[in-house]
């Protein structure tokens, strides 16, 4: 933190020019207020809604890393006189607590039948910024909360963010495993395969609505889509050896995979129209985990040609390979961020997996986690602003989610029998 | 034969002499010469050198640099301390301090202020340097401008993750009035990032009105470019 002011002009002129430089803010998170919900009327449902919309509201805003919800404790207002109208709400005693920006808001139910609307508020401004109704089922209740905070976090941030996005991965169970699925805010756990053998390696379509992934179900390590919508399941690689699934391309016609069948492990791209295969790499070494830069130009995969594994990158047609990690002597699960300027990749230091993050040159690689257990699979959000991972150690297996620069750490599931190589949803509508 | 032995004496006291001429003048020259510009035979400059080991080195480095240990020795009295210390605590309209330090601002405080400057850039948020004749007031304005930097710097709220990676940079234009309040804002430079410039403003709305002039400065109202940039935030 350095700063400079700079004077701009002779001494003795009256107007001096004085510039103050400010180069990193006290504060990384939004201080938000979020009051009780009015309730204009209820009847039928016997909840408590009140403080459920702003605790659950606050819960939302809080798993994003981006909010610092204010203590109602710390509230000066009299919440039985104040409107939800700007006129009606004297901002004074909200920035006096040092809030930002202010929730307010108020609904209505009759029988099963809901109407809620939120409101917020710029403090320092003492304006609206946006507000919404929503109208629905009691059992809504928790989506127009989401919906709200994705609202709040478009309008402060130029993006919703991930709320409805989902988390695909690995159980294990005894020697079996399947893909569950669970959503960003941890909930909606729920089963996605269920071929009672060794099913890996789960990847979602650009639209949400496949996964594929690789299953021994057949006794041979083969390649299937499965539909996220219907129970439709559809084996599109058995060739001899493994069938391992790599990203889908930008369009959703092509997947990356590493087939064994030439003798060892190389990657292919494969058009799922024709089921045509293009070879990419030729190579005595492994090549494996190819993963699409979001612009499809390029790919990133695993290679240990230089002796130890690494990641490099190529151009889609396989050319042009350049190394991309020098840093330690194990590095693998690369994943490249959908904005395109960060790859994340897990790496060997001290002995434990670490998750690490570098520029699409390799330059500036950071390390992201550094607890004293191995950390898995890193795979970006859509909006790239988190990456979820898996941990072991300590006798525990844990699905996570961080913020892209390590902070927030937030666990989304755990076990004792075993849980890996998470995969996040893109957006879907 | 005699002629001949006589002739050889002769010649023998003739190179005795010739000998002892050239020895004489030889060694007068080499005696009286050293004024004279001839070539030394040296092996260069020679530097005395003492040997420390590594770790002596980086101690002494990190306990102090040479320059700080120097300033520290020279400065004496209340004045560097305030500068010194951190903003937060600066109270909200320091005049009073300002007053007993007034004495003390001579033309070697300020040269040394302006070295502690540059030493100490990490820790405190230093006073402009500058040839002003009206020192005092100038020191003032520079403590009343740490005040600013450290109110709105204070207010400044920016998530990380919501940034492009480059740098970037805004430039707000505030017209500061003589009783601290702010009467006009406007953006020099946007950054092109509409929520880095949003939290920008909003910090200097936050952290206003600012404290009223020390009474030392006539002018009544200053202009002030306030500079956020994300360089060092990452």
């Amino acid at each position: 933190m350095v700063v400079i002011l700079s004077i701009l002009c002779l001494p003795h002129s009256a107007l001096c020019k004085v510039y103050i430089d400010i180069d990193s803010p006290a504060f990384q998170k939004f201080p938000i207020a979020i009051t009780d919900f009015r309730k204009i009327s209820q009847q039928g449902y016997q909840g408590e809604l009140s403080s459920w919309f702003s605790d659950t509201l606050a819960k939302y805003l809080e798993m994003t890393g981006f909010f610092n919800i204010i203590s109602k404790k710390a509230f000066l207002e009299d919440q039985k006189q104040a409107g939800l109208t700007v006129e009606s709400i004297r901002f004074a005693d909200w920035s006096v607590i040092g809030a930002e920006y202010l929730v307010k808001g108020a609904f209505q139910s009759n029988g099963r039948d809901l109407t809620s609307e939120f409101h917020l508020f710029d403090v320092i401004k003492g304006e609206v910024i946006t507000a919404k109704q929503y109208t629905g089922k009691i059992e809504d209740k928790n989506e127009m909360v989401r919906k709200f905070a994705g609202e709040i976090l478009s309008a402060l941030t130029g993006d919703e963010g991930v709320f409805g996005t989902k988390i695909a991965f690995v159980l294990k169970k005894g020697q079996d495993s399947d893909i569950y699925k669970i959503n960003f805010d941890g909930t909606d756990f729920s089963r996605v395969t269920n071929f009672q053998s060794l099913t890996l390696s789960p990847r979602w379509s650009p639209d949400g609505k496949f996964i594929s992934f690789t299953s021994y179900r057949d006794g041979n390590p083969d390649l299937y889509i499965k539909s996220m919508n219907d129970a439709r399941v559809e084996k599109i690689a058995n060739f001899d050896g493994i069938n391992l699934a790599g990203s889908w391309s930008r369009d959703g016609r092509k997947l990356l995979l590493t087939l064994s069948k030439d003798g060892n492990e190389e990657i292919y791209a494969m058009d799922l129209s024709s089921r045509n295969l293009e070879r990419l790499t030729y190579n005595f070494a492994i090549d494996v985990s190819p993963t699409w830069s979001p612009d499809n130009k390029r790919i990133a995969f695993v290679s240990n040609r230089s002796g130890s594994p690494q990641i490099f990158t190529m151009d889609a047609d396989g050319s042009n390979v350049k190394r991309l990690t020098y840093d330690g002597s194990y590095n693998t699960s690369p994943s490249w961020s959908p904005r395109g300027n960060r790859i994340a990749y897990e790496g060997l230091a001290n002995g434990r997996f670490q998750i690490f993050s570098s520029n699409e040159d390799g330059s500036s690689p950071l390390q992201l986690t550094f607890d004293n257990i191995d950390h898995e699979s890193p795979s970006w959000s859509p909006d790239s602003r988190y990456l979820v991972f898996s941990t072991r150690g300590n006798g525990k297996h844990r699905i996570c989610v961080m913020n892209a620069n390590g902070l927030n750490v937030r666990t989304l599931y755990e076990n004792v029998g075993g849980c890996m190589s998470p995969s996040w949803s893109p957006k879907i509508k | 034969m005699q002629k001949e032995r006589d002739e050889n004496d002769i010649s023998f006291n003739r190179m005795i002499f010739i000998s002892l001429l050239i020895h004489t003048v030889v060694l007068s020259v080499i005696f009286f010469a050293p004024s004279l510009p001839s070539p030394r035979w040296t092996f260069g400059p020679v530097y005395s050198v003492n040997l420390v080991s590594l770790s002596e080195v980086l101690q002494e480095r990190k306990a102090q640099s040479a320059i700080s240990r120097e300033i520290n020795q020279t400065i004496s009295g209340e004045y560097p301390s305030i500068l010194k210390k951190r903003l937060d605590s600066v109270p909200a309209v320091p005049i009073r301090r300002l007053d007993s330090q007034r004495k003390q601002v001579s033309g070697v405080d300020r040269a040394i202020e302006d070295i502690r400057k540059k030493v100490n850039t990490e820790a405190s948020p230093p006073a402009p340097a500058s040839q002003m004749d009206n020192a005092q007031s100038n020191a003032k304005m520079n403590v009343y401008y740490s005040i600013i930097w450290s109110r709105i710097r204070g207010k400044w709220t920016l998530p990380q993750g919501i940034l492009p990676r480059e740098n970037i940079e805004a430039i707000v234009q505030a017209k500061i009035l003589k009783n601290g309040t702010v009467a006009d804002l406007s953006f020099e430079k946007h950054s092109g990032n509409r929520y880095f410039d949003e939290s920008a403003m909003k910090a200097i709305k936050k952290a206003s009105p600012f404290p009223p002039f020390p009474d030392s400065i006539r002018d009544n109202n200053i202009d002030v470019g306030i500079r956020f940039h994300s360089m060092e935030f990452r």
